[in-house]
């Protein structure tokens, strides 16, 4: 994504926070650029996808929102802040609900068709009210699959739905509301591909201490707990006292031996299908940003099946997923 | 489940995710964690739309997946 448009929604954050009496707080809020899918690109998508070019608006709100989710997620999963966060815990909580406030502050200036910077701010607030009672469930995560899935749908899932329906109300000249719709099972697709994406990559290859230590879901490790394999008492035994924290070749052989990986493959493609399937029947003018950003996403599992699958597979990843990029687990 | 042959969309549940105990239990038939696994899941992106209807097979050494 140009970096002009990101540019753009820095100065609106920036202006946001300096409305509201707090200047100082919109270089914590500014959006860096990463590598990569990023969360402040999903309003773009539906943009692109439906023939026009990413705003600024809906990037600052998508962007401040997520940095919102990220401080509070710190504080209830224990987890280090990021190196742009890093503050006490009660400064955190702080910065976290003035960044809610300029979140709404920047929805309710949206001015789409039919005065709609108030309803989207009332779909904000509503949205930032059900991922938080979705969120406060996490913290005493219980070992369900239902209750994995139910958490990536409540919280992220909503967040893209909510991006979704900012981007498509942006685009002049279209019926908003019909394009919102049809673009809503597309932000569930997109949820669930980031989550197994992020939950391979902190169990393998930067293991990440929230998930090793049971705090919150990962699909890999809920798999490895909880299903019958030949190694689930050693690796319980070693999550349960603590060994887990420094995450040893054992741990990760056994994600791999009991099925776990394959598992979470084996979802990532069927997901992955899903999607599909959901962008054809949604019937976009170019479908294009999508099937490239879903395919971004499946990276991690490719890797592994490039690394198990042999010739054959390997020619079948490189003509049907031309946008993957094979990184390293 | 006893069968060594399982279509893909048995595996998934109402809501498209695939189900973990299922899954689970279809790998029983593999003890030793058979690479071709990979292989086989592999094909689920170069099926076209009835990827759903795919059979995923043990052959007793190696994992295939194929449609009619």
């Amino acid at each position: 994504m140009s970096s002009r448009p990101l540019a753009a929604a820095n100065e609106l954050i920036q202006q946001a926070t300096a409305e509201l009496g707090w200047p100082e707080l919109g270089p914590l809020l500014k959006i860096k650029e990463q590598p990569g899918f990023a969360i402040w690109h999903v309003p773009g998508l539906a943009e692109k996808s439906l023939g026009a070019a990413p705003s600024a608006p809906p990037i600052a709100v998508l962007g401040v929102l997520t940095a919102a989710f990220k401080m509070v997620d710190c504080l209830l999963d224990g987890e280090r802040p990021p190196p742009w966060a890093e503050q006490s815990p009660g400064h955190l909580a702080n910065s976290a609900q003035a960044a809610t406030a300029t979140a709404l502050h920047l929805t309710g200036r949206l001015a789409g068709a039919d005065h709609s910077g108030l309803k989207l701010r009332q779909r904000c607030e509503a949205m930032i009210a059900e991922f938080c009672r979705a969120q406060s469930t996490s913290v005493q995560p219980r070992l369900e699959e239902t209750a994995y899935w139910r958490l990536v749908d409540d919280t992220t899932g909503r967040l893209f739905r909510f991006g979704l329906v900012l981007g498509a109300d942006s685009v002049e000249g279209i019926e908003s509301a019909d394009w919102q719709d049809r673009l809503a099972p597309l932000a569930s697709s997109l949820a669930r591909l980031l989550q197994i994406n992020d939950d391979l990559t902190d169990a393998i290859k930067t293991p990440e201490e929230p998930d090793w230590s049971g705090r919150s879901l990962n699909l890999a490790i809920l798999y490895a707990r909880t299903m019958p394999h030949a190694g689930r008492d050693e690796f319980n035994a070693r999550m349960e006292e603590g060994s887990a924290l420094q995450v040893s070749d054992r741990m990760i052989e056994m994600l791999f031996s009991s099925g776990a990986i394959s598992f979470c493959t084996a979802c990532f493609l069927a997901e992955y299908r899903v999607a599909l399937d959901r962008l054809r029947s949604a019937g976009l003018p170019d479908p294009g940003p999508f099937e490239s950003t879903f395919q971004g996403l499946l990276s991690p599992a490719i890797f592994f099946l490039r690394e198990a699958a042999g010739d054959e597979a390997s020619a079948i990843l490189e003509r049907e997923l031309p946008a993957v990029q094979f990184e390293r687990l | 489940m006893s069968a060594a042959v399982l279509e893909i969309n048995d595996l998934l549940s109402d809501r498209g995710a695939m189900k973990m105990a299922d899954f689970a239990e279809f790998m029983k038939l593999d003890p030793a964690g058979n690479e071709s696994l990979g292989s086989a899941l592999t094909k689920i992106c170069s099926l076209g739309a009835s990827w759903r209807e795919a059979k995923l097979e043990w052959r007793g050494d190696e994992w295939s997946c194929w449609t009619y």
